[in-house]
């Protein structure tokens, strides 16, 4: 490596060390107007940026602010959160300016060349058509990946960045924040917070899991039995699931939460019945398994029809010559199921599987709306209830108690887990593997 | 000549000191230290022209019509001077901490003390210049300590406080029993009996347990609700944080006997036998169930009465006038010594009532508003906030609301027809409204307590359903007290 830019260095000609030196020179020596001045602008404005505020973001970014506002007196200060993000960005501007300097090199360079093998200077039109024929994939694909690095990959490292600072808790805006690794030592650590991050991390895996697979055994069953032709006004059966999927999924949880409260109907016929009261959702260690399974059951009611039409389109595309086949064979129908439906149907929905698994895992919405407002004394949790998923405890953390950066060290929890998951079971697929086989 | 030498050092010494008093004059009323001059700086008079006020309310006063009223009066009352004011949507950016700094938020923000406080602490509400304000001298110096902060040792106020807030018990004087003057009235003072301790209150319960009354329960409360029950912990030597609530490091729930004030909750939580009350919901269902004479009573803030009202209203049987007529507000019953509503005889607790029973106390709020750090019209808005707890507003606000203002010349007009805030200001007085710390910490309370709350009522059931009970002796629920005060401690520390 060293002794390929030696190489260059002793062969680049003076144009190219102009380029070298400052961006686009060396274009416009080579008589390439338009590109050097391109060249040219670019440089000058991340020069500007760079001299006006970016070298002073970029100090902010490991700093976080030296000096405190003080907000009564009128002091102005830094704030710890903004210069993350401002330092954040100044870190992008280098990255594209270190992209951009390469790339105005290289092409000085192959100019260079060009013209050491005696074929003309490259004119911009050319340039254009070439970005356009030949390296077409990297002017289709620019844009998009600025846009994943903007959208996607900056809140992603903006998230990884706070999980490594101390903001949150006693140290917000104006206080200063300071980059520390104490929210993973807490979440790692035996102490209060790290047993309740196991306890949840357990129960969040075992809801994502059974969840899952509930979902998706009852959506496929409905859409096995609708799909018999002796059963009497399927469609009109059918229209219930759905029904229940076009109804807003909150509504249907307050509806749930309602029904299963201490004053809901449920209890009240219990009552009417003479027997006793059932702490569904209260407080309470005999309610942590029921209401851990009226979560299980709300979360299949709005979640199973939307397997069940899936599941339906898909079984109408399996070649109903095969279950004559079988027939034929002497195949029972439990073993044409095993056989044929099944691994049609999990081929075709493996990647909605892998996507419901990873929105149960980071299912929000069942317990807050079913059991908010409680945390589980009787088991010690740490500001959280029993039922919590990550998410919710999550959300405890950072929006209820403003504990952002142990909020954004189990945010990084959940999408490693979900992430390796997701991937491993996608890449060991059948969908994955033999993408052709059903086509 | 020596003589008039000496004289004129003796006074040049004299008056040296005077004016050393004056420099080091200890920080309190009318202060005018470079620091406090300094801070205050803001707030030169001049009404910043064109700026319009932005006012987050509490969403009772915006329902019941009280905060367009107030605006409209006050954009009135300005039109020539080139302010106004207008409404924010309930919750529209009120974090201040976070939407503050980057220009969202109210400009002048209602809200009880401790969670203005929770926002003083890190200077995103000012301090106000008190001392100048027409309201000052109104307001009781109790009610100020609510939105008392210090910087560099000298103390400053970010609220003005407008109303006090604590738990009354509510009635429907038409659902007395028929012969309560003659069977629970022993003392012949025109108050019945169940309404002056809590053992005469629980026996008239079991009465109407049995049938036969004009309500199925007698009290009926959420018996999980921190903010009114805490008070069964403070009555017998709990607190909530020491040194008059601003030392978290002293959580004092466990504190005194506190674990039998807790004692008391469960026995209520029993005889209701309702699980109903476990829930916070019930506080919502409470406004009808009262209407409806599901019981004949139960304990909310006075800012409430206009719901009570609207409530019996829409059941058909009373007028708006026969409601407000009817409905009564009156102070909360006294507890038994003996920390057991069951341990004496309830005509002895009326008849020894010094004897076998001690006063309540309450947790209470100090309602007021405060001033944005971030407002871009500081004095506009301190002439809202003028306005808006003047004294004619304070009587409106009362009129609308119901609420005990914290100025006393408007606390004396309502007296005259409405003791509740005579009584409010009473108890405020004697120390039996114990005023809800104004620290940070206090927002950790609120979870953990209501889950103990939760947990302590739900134990007389277990035994029902053959489970073992979590909290049946006295060491069992000093054991959970002492639980709940080491998970606010650790919600406080361990996150710090």
């Amino acid at each position: 490596m060293r002794r390929n830019i030696v190489a260059f260095l002793r062969w680049a000609p003076w144009r190219v060390r102009l380029s070298m030196v400052v961006m686009g020179i060396g274009q416009l020596c080579y008589g390439q107007i338009v590109k050097g001045l391109v060249y040219l602008a670019c440089f000058g404005g991340f020069l500007a940026y760079f001299i006006t505020t970016g070298v002073e973001d970029l100090i902010g970014f490991f700093t976080l602010g030296t000096t405190q506002e003080n907000l009564w007196l009128g002091i102005p200060g830094d704030n710890s959160l903004t210069m993350l993000i401002l330092g954040l960005f100044s870190i992008v501007l280098l990255i594209l300016w270190v992209v951009l300097y390469v790339t105005n090199v290289k092409d000085a360079a192959f100019t260079a060349r060009q013209i050491e093998r005696g074929k003309p200077v490259p004119k911009f039109r050319q340039t254009l058509q070439t970005a356009v024929d030949g390296k077409f994939h990297i002017t289709a694909l620019s844009l998009p990946v600025v846009g994943v690095a903007i959208f996607s990959i900056l809140p992603i490292v903006f998230m990884i960045c706070i999980a490594f600072t101390d903001l949150g808790g006693d140290v917000v805006y104006p206080k200063l924040a300071n980059w520390s690794l104490s929210s993973w030592k807490k979440i790692l650590s035996l102490g209060k917070i790290g047993g309740t991050f196991m306890k949840i991390l357990g129960w969040n895996i075992l809801w994502a899991v059974t969840s899952t697979a509930l979902n998706f055994v009852l959506g496929l069953g409905m859409a096995l039995l609708l799909n018999k032709r002796n059963v009497k006004g399927s469609k009109f059966w059918r229209a219930f699931p759905i029904l229940a999927y076009a109804i807003p999924g909150f509504i249907s949880m307050l509806g749930f939460k309602f029904m299963f409260s201490q004053s809901g109907p449920i209890n009240y016929y219990l009552d009417q019945a003479g027997l006793m009261r059932i702490f569904f959702l209260t407080n309470d260690a005999s309610a942590k398994w029921w209401a851990r399974g009226i979560g299980l059951f709300v979360n299949a009611w709005i979640s199973t029809p939307s397997i069940m039409l899936m599941t339906t389109g898909i079984l109408s595309n399996i070649n109903t010559d095969l279950y004559e086949a079988a027939s034929l064979d002497g195949a029972s129908p439990w073993q044409q199921f095993r056989k044929i439906t099944l691994p049609f149907v999990v081929f075709s929905t493996t990647p909605v599987l892998i996507s419901q698994f990873v929105g149960n895992f980071n299912n929000f919405g069942v317990f807050f709306f079913l059991r908010s407002g409680v945390i589980s004394n009787y088991a010690d949790y740490f500001l959280a209830s029993d039922t919590d998923l990550l998410i919710n405890w999550l959300y405890k953390l950072s929006v209820d108690n403003n504990y952002y950066s142990i909020g954004a060290a189990i945010s990084l929890v959940i999408f490693l887990i979900t992430a390796v998951v997701s991937l491993s079971v996608y890449v060991r697929s059948a969908a994955y593997k033999q993408e052709d086989t059903y086509q | 000549m020596k003589k008039m030498i000496v004289l004129m050092l003796v006074l040049t010494m004299v008056l040296a000191s005077f004016s050393g008093c004056q420099e080091e004059a200890p920080s309190g009323q009318f202060d005018t230290s470079d620091l406090y001059k300094q801070v205050m700086a803001r707030f030169d008079g001049e009404l910043e022209q064109g700026a319009v006020v932005k006012v987050l309310e509490n969403d009772t006063a915006v329902e019941l019509g009280y905060v367009d009223a107030l605006i409209e009066a006050f954009n009135e009352a300005y039109q020539d001077q080139g302010i106004r004011a207008e409404r924010m949507n309930i919750d529209q950016y009120s974090d201040l901490a976070t939407d503050g700094p980057y220009g969202y938020g109210p400009d002048v923000w209602y809200q009880a003390n401790d969670i203005l406080m929770k926002y003083a602490d890190d200077q995103h509400l000012l301090p106000l210049p008190i001392y100048d304000m027409e309201c000052y001298e109104q307001i009781p110096q109790s009610a100020w300590d609510a939105y008392a902060t210090d910087m560099e040792g000298e103390t400053f106020y970010c609220g003005i406080p407008l109303n006090v807030q604590s738990g009354m018990l509510y009635y429907i004087e038409s659902m007395l029993p028929e012969d309560w003057e003659t069977e629970w009235d022993i003392d012949s003072n025109g108050t019945p009996d169940f309404f002056e301790t809590y053992t005469a209150l629980y026996a008239y319960s079991e009465q109407c347990k049995l049938g036969g009354e004009k309500t199925q329960y007698g009290y009926l409360d959420e018996t999980v609700d921190t903010y009114f029950m805490s008070g069964y912990l403070m009555t017998y030597g709990g607190y909530i944080f020491g040194s008059n609530g601003t030392d978290p490091s002293d959580i004092g729930l466990a504190a005194g006997d506190s674990y039998k004030g807790a004692r008391m909750i469960q026995q209520w939580a029993g005889q209701m036998g309702n699980t109903e009350v476990l829930d916070n919901a019930f506080s919502s269902a409470a406004y009808q169930y009262l209407a409806d004479g599901v019981m004949l009573c139960t304990i909310s803030t006075p800012d409430v009465s206009r719901m009570f009202i609207r409530s019996m209203v829409a059941t058909g049987n009373w007028t708006e006038a026969e409601a407000e007529a009817d409905l009564k507000m009156i102070t909360v019953p006294r507890l038994p010594v003996s920390a057991d509503l069951t341990a004496d005889d309830w005509q002895d607790t009326i008849t020894k009532m010094d004897e076998l029973t001690v006063e309540m106390t309450m947790m209470g709020g100090i309602n007021g508003y405060g001033i944005s750090s971030y407002t871009q019209c500081p004095n506009a808005a301190l002439a809202f906030v003028e306005f808006a707890t003047s004294y004619e507003q304070a009587v409106l606000r009362n009129q609308y609301l119901g609420v005990a203002p914290a100025r006393e010349d408007a606390a004396d007009t309502i007296s005259k027809t409405d003791p509740t805030v005579g009584i409010l200001f009473d108890r405020l007085d004697r120390g039996l409204i114990s005023i809800m710390p104004a620290i940070t910490e206090i927002g950790q309370l609120w979870t953990p307590a209501e889950s103990f709350l939760i947990d302590l009522s739900t134990d007389p059931y277990r035994a029902e359903r053959g489970e073992e009970r979590l909290y049946e002796t006295d060491e069992q629920i000093k054991a959970g007290l002492e639980r709940l005060v080491s998970q606010i401690r650790d919600a406080i520390e361990t996150l710090a």
